[in-house]
């Protein structure tokens, strides 16, 4: 009697998971940027206090998603040219279509939201984003850069 | 005695994993060196004073502003005047040292025009915004023959 | 069990290296004018007035003004001429009594000066100049003392004329 009440318990357990969503089983996540050198051309902040950067297009896909989804990005410090810096918070972005995409500041601690959703996207979905970064006569003159990372991910 | 088997098995039927794709890029930012100058005035004029009474003779219209802009990598900024000759009327001619300047502004400095050797008006280091004034001063004389002086100054700023 | 995860790095990293000046100039320019109008000015020493004071003629032969003055300021055309003449109101008189004008003479110190004689009917140079200067000498009057002379009190206004273009 013990016997049959312990096989069938634990068949129970196995069907419970094996009814886990497909999906969570099956998820698939494409995500690609170009270009991946995203420039800011030099220009007189007078004119320009602002300086957009190339227009940087995101493609992306998620299949098998019954869930929220969520795209960030995130700098690995501020603009370097040797010894000088500037400030990663002086790097904002506008982005469309919104939603899902929205606006931003770049920071350098915490992954900002870029775009966000629910459910599935397929076939392939594009936007764009533009970085502009605030102009000053005050920068130490030279060619600064920064890695930056986009992630697309589903909880 | 099944109890204990349930809970690891209810553990693992629990825990779904994070689903991500990361892709990373560069931001290149073109800061480069740069400079501006604005001047107040396109023209100095002199007018005509009485030597006796007015040895020195002040410009019209007020000192002349300057706002120097400039983004520099290293090294000092530089802006100098230079005229480009004697004033002239005709053939007869007013040596450019005549012409003297007193100036106000972090990094401004007074001096005395030349033709042939540009004159330092200020200087500075690193980056910025730089404001000052000059106002300059004609050294009036009895020799000088009668009519309408002309020259052109050219400032230059230099940001290394 | 199946995985439930996909997770894959892509990771493009590039750097584009744009031309950023070594260095930057730029220039800005002022026009410069200077009004150099014509003007003279000229100033005589002393105050004004000359006296020859009264004196035995075998002991003061000749009446002496001592240096006076001269400051001739002129701004002129190139190598336009400047002139200073004097020229007397009228004769050396004590009512109707006269003493030659022609003998009240003066002499000169200074660049461009030239001694001469009273007149009364024409200009007599006392400086002449080319051009733009400033011009400083003196002049001295000198007039003989005689025996002659009807008793009186004599005088004469002289006009000092700079002339420039």
């Amino acid at each position: 009697m013990r016997f049959r009440l312990l096989t069938l318990r634990l068949a129970l357990l196995a069907a419970g998971v094996a009814a886990l969503p497909a999906s969570a089983a099956a998820q698939r996540i494409d995500l690609s940027v170009s270009p991946l050198t995203i420039n800011f051309p030099i220009a007189d902040p007078d004119l320009v206090p602002l300086v957009s950067s190339t227009a940087v297009q995101i493609t992306y896909r998620i299949r098998q998603n019954d869930g929220p989804w969520t795209m960030t990005v995130l700098a690995l410090g501020d603009l370097i040219s040797g010894v000088a810096t500037v400030d990663i918070s002086n790097v904002t972005w506008i982005a469309t279509p919104a939603p899902p995409f929205q606006n931003g500041t770049l920071s350098k601690t915490v992954a900002q939201r870029l775009a966000g959703g629910s459910g599935s996207i397929n076939p392939t979905a594009t936007g764009q984003v533009t970085f502009r970064l605030a102009n000053s006569w005050t920068y130490t003159a030279g060619l600064y850069t920064q890695t930056i990372i986009f992630t697309l991910s589903t909880p | 005695m099944y109890r204990p088997l349930i809970i690891p098995l209810l553990a693992l039927a629990m825990s779904v994993p994070l689903a991500a794709q990361t892709v990373t890029a560069t931001l290149s930012a073109d800061l480069g060196t740069i400079a501006k100058l604005s001047l107040s005035t396109t023209t100095l004029t002199f007018p005509d004073a009485d030597p006796d009474l007015v040895p020195q003779v002040p410009a019209s219209g007020g000192p002349v502003a300057i706002t120097a802009k400039a983004r520099a990598a290293s090294g000092e900024i530089v802006l100098t005047v230079l005229a480009n000759g004697p004033a002239r009327s005709g053939v007869n001619t007013i040596s450019a040292d005549a012409f003297t300047w007193t100036a106000s502004g972090s990094g401004f400095v007074a001096g005395t025009l030349s033709s042939t050797v540009p004159q330092q008006v200020a200087s500075w280091n690193g980056s910025g915004i730089h404001d000052g004034v000059q106002s300059y001063l004609f050294r009036n004389s009895w020799n000088y023959p009668v009519g309408v002086y002309s020259m052109t100054l050219t400032y230059t700023l230099t940001a290394p | 069990m199946k995985k439930a995860v996909w997770s894959g790095l892509t990771a493009f990293v590039g750097v584009l290296a744009l031309a950023s000046s070594v260095s930057a100039q730029t220039t800005g320019n002022i026009n410069v004018q200077v009004n150099v109008n014509a003007r003279a000015k000229l100033s005589i020493g002393g105050t004004g007035t000359i006296t020859f004071a009264d004196a035995d003629p075998d002991v003061v032969g000749t009446f002496n003004s001592g240096p006076i003055a001269l400051d001739v300021k002129a701004r002129t055309p190139f190598n336009a001429p400047v002139s200073l003449t004097v020229q007397a109101n009228g004769d050396f008189a004590n009512g109707s009594a006269t003493i030659d004008l022609s003998t009240l003479q003066f002499t000169v110190v200074g660049a461009g000066f030239q001694a001469g004689a009273s007149d009364k009917d024409n200009p007599v140079t006392v400086g002449s100049w080319t051009g733009s200067g400033d011009h400083t000498g003196t002049h001295t009057y000198t007039l003989p003392n005689s025996w002659s002379y009807a008793t009186g009190t004599y005088s004469v206004q002289l006009n000092y004329t700079l002339v420039t273009p």
